[in-house]
């Protein structure tokens, strides 16, 4: 299966290959990805691209939350992040990157809104498998720009690893229907008010800088390190839910 | 009608063009704030000038030491079930069950401002809408439509629809949220069981007037519906939402920042087929729209019959403002000057209300009688630089402190109430105090009687909003202005408003195929960006909380400033330099405490949070602080808890003087 990615043989995650193929994507998160940081003059135009032409794209809607696929696949490969929020970006990009691939069977949901969505989005599809991919920082308060307990780190879990708060539940599901949108939300939230498949994988990597920034230039190294094992994994997963 | 300002030097001639009046001036006694209320703004003062509320008399009476000890300081922090960070000290007198004084605090820093300058315009599109994580769309909009005027560059009529559309859908989505998992679970029964046993045992046992159409045959049926994760209401809102959100992503590409705005316009690209898939959760929310009223009217109706003193909860006085929103394609042009014309038009009418009385529909006028202090503010005042405009780009006088002339500078350095305590600025209109939600959409449509639409009748007094067949009957829902201002009459209001959203949406559906079958199926206009010069834009356009602007200024074609006023700055204001308290600070001090509890130790603040919970406040929530030295722009969260104020702390001095001379 691997041979039907375009990337499979590509050890450095940020080769030219690599970013022009993700500069390719027909979809809209790509302008909040890439461009330049900051515009020093007129001539240097839009980190959006132009938006004129850049954004004749279809409205999508009709299948909840997805970029790829749809809701009868049996696998919904889910990326939690925050597209301008640096390393926090990682589970948009990923994301994108896989709906790229264009895998039979396989849908793709940029899970980049709120937690509640995310849930909404998990829950609508009768999918047998689900990954959920995404940085996740331990430790410290979230968008602080100081690093994760061990930047780079990749952990894979079960959902209910994740300990269910004991209190204020209520509250954390109304704030998550307005943001608050990281992977420990996410699994939180979805828990609370549904469920996931048993064959639910979380893969989630330590952020190093959870502050502005909207490159993928801009994920910090070992972030970008850890990307390439992330996608190995996802394949790996992907192979053995489509097997 | 030109509004004779109270206020401000601004005169009208014979023609009605503004001038600014002989000898006038915008001055402003900054010394106000720190002599004529700082003895009430200690811990210990209870002896509180009147306000306009109706609770005051009480609290101006001589404090007593025995009443003394029962006075305490409650410090909610975070207000909870809102968006973003807002906490709220409140001063209560436990023995005579009131709130003798309320400070309201934003306690993060939004300096989106300050990240857009020298940036090119068109980045403020998806800069400004993560501002918000529910109110994306209301941002890019509003940014796209300050730079379509700056450029100029006018819509097509199908990207006009294409925004009121989305727009619309998005705020049913953004009230369904509010009403049901934000401030419906204040009334659900496992909220009441502990709050106040009596009243839910009443429910209980009362009839629901209208069970016909809501389907619940009790007000504790509804309470019980309310409950938090299990309720079938609670969750009934939690799925509509899903609808909404994907009728927003239809017609604007994505939620909650959308990814098809652009000045002139949308990129979306709009179908027979997109316009029919929209339809298909309209029809669906039609009957949840006529429910919700319903509900909602049946229980605040309920809360105000016994819950005795409900009706003072979140009180103030009628003085509200707003934008309008939802523009009508033959006359919106994106110019400045006929701004009036095309306000006017919109299918939700701006304007200002004052004392209940309807002073202005004219753009014009809102935004000459705005200004923004910031005596109480973690912000440095910038008028003694000379002002950047004299005038609007309709020739009208305006003051420094207005978002045309304002400048964001921080300056956290605030150590007790009577200084500075917030991140939020104080706005006012005339030097009034405003709020505004969709009330203020409802009751200035009702009262302007400017809309013309065959499913909304404004009649002066209230609105009559036809909803259509679907699984239920078509109904008219009827919303009469209100006697008062209160929490009931928010919700009450904000309920019956998801049938005005879900009736633009419907008119957006039949305009929509109208053009479709003309061929008129262009949503975009090309535009340029002027790459010299000055160049002046403003957008008006509502957030789903009410009154929202982003004021645009670009020099040789880069952002030279942007400002953007939300709802949530006007209603979480501070108090202003001539000594009014902010909206939730006034609801705050003419809420009665009406919960049952024997000590402090007992005591909740859930009658304070009713009425605060019911401005649906939503404050952003993270900092994005510029550093002169560099080119880059960094992120950091600089909170500053209201907590540590009487020990002298100074939390947020602190942390952003760290941040801003980290590398020096």
């Amino acid at each position: 299966m691997t041979d039907e990615t375009p990337d499979s043989g590509t050890d450095d995650p940020d080769s030219p290959a690599d970013v022009d193929g993700f500069e390719g994507l027909d979809d809209p998160e790509r302008h909040h990805i890439s461009g330049e940081h900051r515009a020093e003059g007129a001539g240097l135009g839009s980190l959006f691209g132009d938006v004129t032409e850049g954004r004749a794209e279809e409205a999508f809607g009709t299948e909840p939350g997805l970029i790829a696929g749809t809701r009868e696949d049996p696998v919904l490969v889910a990326g939690v992040g925050y597209p301008l929020l640096s390393d926090l970006a990682l589970g948009t990009v990923l994301a994108h990157r896989v709906a790229e691939w264009d895998l039979p069977g396989v849908a793709v949901a940029d899970l980049s809104h709120t937690p509640v969505a995310a849930y909404q989005t998990v829950s609508e599809g009768d999918y047998r498998t689900v990954l959920l991919v995404g940085a996740e920082k331990r430790g410290g308060e979230l968008n602080d720009g100081t690093p994760s307990e061990n930047p780079g780190a990749i952990h894979e879990y079960a959902p209910d690893a994740v300990a269910m708060p004991e209190e204020g539940l209520t509250e954390l599901v109304g704030q998550s229907a307005m943001g608050f949108n990281t992977v420990e939300n996410v699994i939180v939230v979805t828990r609370a008010l549904g469920s996931f498949p048993e064959d639910t994988r979380v893969i989630a990597v330590e952020p190093a800088y959870d502050s502005w920034g909207m490159n993928v230039e801009e994920f910090s190294d070992p972030v970008a390190d850890a990307r390439n094992e992330v996608k190995e994994r996802l394949l790996d997963h992907l192979d053995d839910a489509l097997g | 009608m030109r509004y004779d300002y109270q206020n401000l030097p601004i005169g009208f001639d014979d023609e009605g063009n503004p001038y600014l009046i002989d000898g006038g001036g915008f001055g402003v006694d900054h010394g106000h704030s720190t002599e004529g209320r700082i003895e009430d703004m200690i811990p210990d003062g209870a002896d509180e000038p009147g306000d306009s509320g109706e609770r005051t008399e009480a609290a101006t009476e001589p404090v007593s030491e025995q009443r003394e000890e029962e006075i305490h300081d409650v410090n909610i922090d975070p207000v909870t079930r809102v968006a973003g960070a807002l906490a709220f000290h409140a001063k209560v007198d436990l023995a005579n069950e009131q709130v003798l004084e309320g400070h309201s605090q934003a306690t993060l820093f939004r300096g989106y401002e300050i990240i857009l300058e020298g940036r090119d315009p068109r980045d403020a599109i998806d800069l400004s809408s993560r501002a918000c994580g529910v109110c994306g769309a209301v941002h890019s909009i509003c940014s796209s439509m300050a730079l379509e005027m700056a450029f100029p560059v006018e819509p097509p009529p199908m990207g006009v629809w294409a925004r009121n559309m989305g727009q619309a859908a998005a705020f049913l989505y953004d009230h369904t949220i509010h009403l049901f998992l934000l401030a419906g679970p204040d009334y659900s029964e496992s909220l009441l069981g502990d709050s106040n046993p009596d009243v839910l045992e009443t429910a209980r046992n009362t009839a629901a007037p209208h069970a016909d159409v809501h389907g619940y045959e009790s007000i504790g049926d509804i309470m019980t519906a309310l409950n938090p994760l299990e309720g079938e209401l609670y969750l009934k809102g939690l799925e509509k939402t899903r609808d909404a959100r994907q009728m927003a992503s239809l017609m604007l590409g994505k939620y909650p920042h959308p990814s098809t705005i652009a000045p002139g316009g949308v990129t979306t690209t709009l179908s027979r087929t997109t316009f029919m898939q929209f339809y298909s959760r309209l029809d669906d929310m039609f009957d949840w729209s006529k429910k919700v009223a319903f509900i909602w009217d049946d229980l605040m109706d309920f809360m105000l019959e016994h819950m005795e003193g409900f009706e003072h909860v979140g009180e103030r006085p009628k003085n509200m403002i707003g934008t309008g929103i939802w523009d009508d394609p033959d006359v919106y042009n994106a110019r400045y000057e006929d701004a009036d014309e095309w306000g006017r038009a919109r299918l939700s009418t701006p304007g200002v209300i004052v004392d209940g009385e309807l002073v202005t529909t004219s753009l014009h006028e809102v935004d000459m009688g705005v200004e923004e202090f910031v005596d109480h503010s973690y912000y440095e005042d910038w008028s003694d630089e000379e002002q950047r405009f004299d005038t609007t780009p309709a020739g009208g006088p305006i003051s420094p402190y207005s978002p045309w002339n304002k400048e964001t500078r921080p300056k956290p350095e605030g150590k007790s109430w009577r200084e500075k305590y917030t991140w939020g600025t104080a706005p006012r209109w005339d030097r009034k105090t405003m709020e505004t939600g969709p009330w203020s959409r409802q009751w200035l449509t009702a009262l302007a009687e400017e809309v013309d639409n065959p499913f909304i009748e404004p009649t002066g007094d209230g609105l009559n909003m036809t909803v259509p067949e679907a699984e239920l009957p078509e109904r008219t829902l009827r919303w009469d202005i209100p006697d008062r201002l209160n929490t009931a009459e928010r919700h009450r209001a904000k309920a019956s408003h998801l049938a005005y959203n879900a009736l633009v949406c419907y008119t957006g559906f039949i305009e929509a195929l109208e053009l479709l079958k003309a061929g008129e199926s262009a949503v975009h206009t090309e535009f340029e960006v002027p790459k010299s010069g000055t160049h002046r834009g403003v957008g008006f356009w509502e957030a789903g909380r009410g009154y929202l602007t982003h004021h645009l200024t670009i020099e040789d074609g880069v952002i030279d400033n942007y400002q953007i006023l939300t709802p949530s700055t006007w209603m979480a204001s501070p108090t202003d330099p001539f000594g009014n308290p902010g909206p939730y600070e006034e609801a705050a001090r003419n809420t009665p405490l009406l919960e049952e509890y024997t000590d402090e130790e007992d005591f909740s603040g859930i009658d304070i949070l009713r009425g605060i919970r019911s401005f649906d406040p939503c404050m952003p929530c993270t900092v994005h602080l510029h550093s002169d030295r560099q080119a880059d722009v960094i992120t950091e969260d600089v909170t500053s808890c209201g907590c540590s104020f009487t020990e002298g702390d100074q939390p947020a001095e602190e942390a952003i003087s760290e941040i801003i001379h980290a590398g020096d």
